[in-house]
């Protein structure tokens, strides 16, 4: 499913001091895969994550996703990528404020251009319903708790229904209650809809919920699990 | 798998909506960015809407003084560059020459004017007025109608009777009272002479066209048969239509060259001098206009400044919604629209604010908006949106996802 190949991501912070982030990095996941992504602040686990999500490139190597190289492709078909096969959940849950639940979650059917064959706004919904904020549909995200606020940042990712979910932090800014029902919610999506879930976190115990633990450190994967 | 901006309906909507809830969310900065191009685009549509009531002032003017008329006049009255000349011909005319235009097959009514300045004495007052030498005919051509007493006939020009017929306000300078002047004596050029009547206001005067409610209209035999000289200084023909106003020019003009050089006298039409006296206030205009636009650039400077502000504002939003697939033109688009939509408010604004200021002026002046200073308010309100909103939206665009989604 994704695959990155000797894949470094180097700063060039002045002259002399170049920063790797990324070191040489082999990995493969698998489709429909549940992994975790662990290592400590400044390990390069957002990086990669990054790279894996198409947010940025790698400075040299390859990233593969269903087999087909995707870092020497133009902005516009990374876009696409972005919109159709990644799905993204982020710590700070990432919702725009002056839009509601609804709307929120509809961004990306906004920015596909291919006509899609299903009702965008009845799959919200369902969505909505599913994850039950049912009634908060209507409501801007200043008006939501944390846990309501991440679980439309989920129905967002979903909306296009990818095959990838890319989750960075999902439970760090939730108590431990409404992080339990996030990753339960993302153990669901991939037992029983079959997505490759990507979690990337610094906490251990969460991890441990995946099936697999990629272990980084200094840029470099020093083992899994 | 190149994506082509297909542009569907929810986008459209999407955008919109979008844009006008950045705008609504930000009331006053809206309000105050959008002044500057409501302030430009009124400045600009107002002095282009005086222009044109000027304009049509000017022509109202003439038209109100006769139409169909063609003017003989000693000297060249337009120079070679289509302005008026400054030099004045002392030259005048003579009782053949008018013999001669009479003759002229597309002309209804030939008035010879001898026009001199004078002093008028009555009451014990003194006035300067300018003294009008004409026949009967006048009366008719420049549509003066009489508003108190009467007009002056051909049996009053034949007995070279010393009779005068008084502009308004001449009349009313002298008499105080217009009603008032009738029957009374004056005296021109140390002669007497009797008031027979005083004319309705024509208005003008000022713009370029002669103030006629300041003349004095005497027989010109009379005038002849007083001063010993039998000169003319302008002679004024009627065509019996617009159409037959070239011809009679033509005619006019040969006739003339009978016993003149071409330089020595000219042969002009109302609207010949309408458009020359319009054409110097064109100018003018243009020149009030472009002041108006600089205020219209600094409009679009402060958008510009606004919109900037606002990128940085949204610079998460940007990483969001490029995390969620927008596209760099789809950014760009955004934020685009923003800017349009802010500039094309104000010039709609401004639009509306001139339209109600030109419908109180038109009480007391002829100002004009028409359909093209319309467009041109909506176009350039939008192409200042599009101008100076082009910057920061590419701004906006070209920011990395991944700058964008981590900026705090």
């Amino acid at each position: 499913m994704i695959r990155l190949k000797n894949v470094s991501k180097v700063y060039q912070i002045d002259n002399e001091i170049t920063f790797y982030a990324l070191k040489k990095v082999n990995l493969e996941i698998k489709k429909s895969e549940f992994v975790s992504i662990v290592g400590p602040s400044g390990s390069g686990k957002s990086t990669l994550m990054h790279i894996i999500g198409l947010l940025d490139r790698p400075t040299s190597g390859q990233v593969f996703i269903n087999e087909k190289e995707v870092s020497k492709l133009s902005d516009n078909e990374i876009s696409d990528i972005r919109n159709q096969t990644v799905g993204f959940i982020f710590q700070q849950f990432n919702l725009i404020n002056k839009l509601t639940a609804l709307e929120n979650i509809l961004i990306p059917t906004i920015y596909c251009r291919r006509k899609l064959n299903f009702d965008v706004k009845a799959r919200a919904l369902d969505l909505i319903k599913k994850f039950n904020i049912a009634g908060k549909e209507n409501s801007y995200p200043n008006k939501l708790s944390g846990g309501q606020q991440q679980r439309v940042a989920i129905a967002r990712a979903l909306i296009m229904d990818p095959p990838v979910i890319l989750a960075d932090e999902p439970t760090g800014n939730l108590d431990s209650k409404n992080g339990e029902i996030i990753l339960d919610l993302l153990k669901k999506l991939n037992k029983e809809e079959k997505r490759t879930v990507i979690i990337v976190t610094h906490d251990l115990d969460i991890a441990k919920k995946t099936d697999r633990i990629i272990k980084i450190k200094d840029g470099q994967i020093i083992g899994y699990e | 798998m190149v994506r082509l901006l297909v542009m569907n309906k929810n986008y459209f909507l999407f955008i919109i909506k979008n844009a006008f809830s950045d705008l609504l969310k930000n009331k006053l900065r809206a309000f105050l960015t959008t002044l500057g191009i409501v302030i430009g685009v009124s400045s600009v549509v107002l002095l282009l809407a005086f222009g044109l009531g000027l304009k049509q002032y000017i022509a109202d003017q003439f038209n109100n003084l006769g139409t169909n008329l063609v003017f003989v006049l000693p000297g060249q009255v337009f120079n070679r560059s289509g302005g008026f000349s400054s030099i004045r011909s002392s030259m005048t005319f003579e009782e053949k020459d008018f013999q001669n235009l009479k003759k002229a097959k597309k002309a209804i009514d030939v008035v010879p004017i001898f026009q001199k300045t004078t002093l008028v004495k009555a009451l014990g007052k003194e006035q300067a007025a300018t003294l009008y030498g004409t026949s009967d005919e006048i009366f008719a051509v420049r549509n003066l109608i009489p508003k108190y007493g009467e007009v002056f006939k051909k049996t009053d020009l034949e007995k070279k009777s010393k009779v005068v017929v008084m502009g308004p306000e001449i009349a009313e300078k002298i008499f105080d009272n217009q009603e008032l002047a009738v029957n009374q004596k004056i005296r021109i050029e140390d002669q007497t002479f009797k008031v027979i009547g005083v004319l309705e206001s024509k208005g003008g005067g000022g713009l370029g066209g002669p103030n006629l409610d300041t003349f004095l209209y005497i027989p010109y035999k009379t005038i002849f048969n007083i001063t010993g000289k039998k000169n003319f200084t302008t002679f004024l023909l009627k065509a019996e239509s617009e159409k037959d106003i070239e011809d009679l020019k033509k005619e006019a003009k040969e006739i003339m060259l009978k016993r003149y050089k071409e330089d020595d006298f000219s042969v002009a039409d109302s609207k010949e001098i309408i458009s020359t006296i319009q054409s110097i206030f064109s100018v003018l205009n243009m020149v009030l206009v472009g002041i108006g636009a600089v205020s219209l650039i600094v409009g679009g400077v402060g958008i510009m400044n606004i919109m900037y502000v606002s990128v940085t504002e949204r610079t998460r939003e940007i990483g969001i919604r490029r995390a969620l697939g927008a596209l760099e033109k789809d950014i760009l688009f955004q934020f685009l629209f923003e800017s349009i939509l802010l500039s094309l408010i104000g010039g709609i604004i401004g639009l509306a604010i001139s339209c109600l200021i030109v419908y109180f002026v038109r009480f007391f002046f002829p100002a004009l908006i028409d359909i093209k200073s319309v467009f041109l308010a909506i176009f350039v309100s939008s192409a200042i949106g599009i101008f100076f909103g082009i910057f920061p939206a590419r701004k906006a665009a070209r920011l990395s996802p991944i700058e964008a989604i981590r900026y705090e």
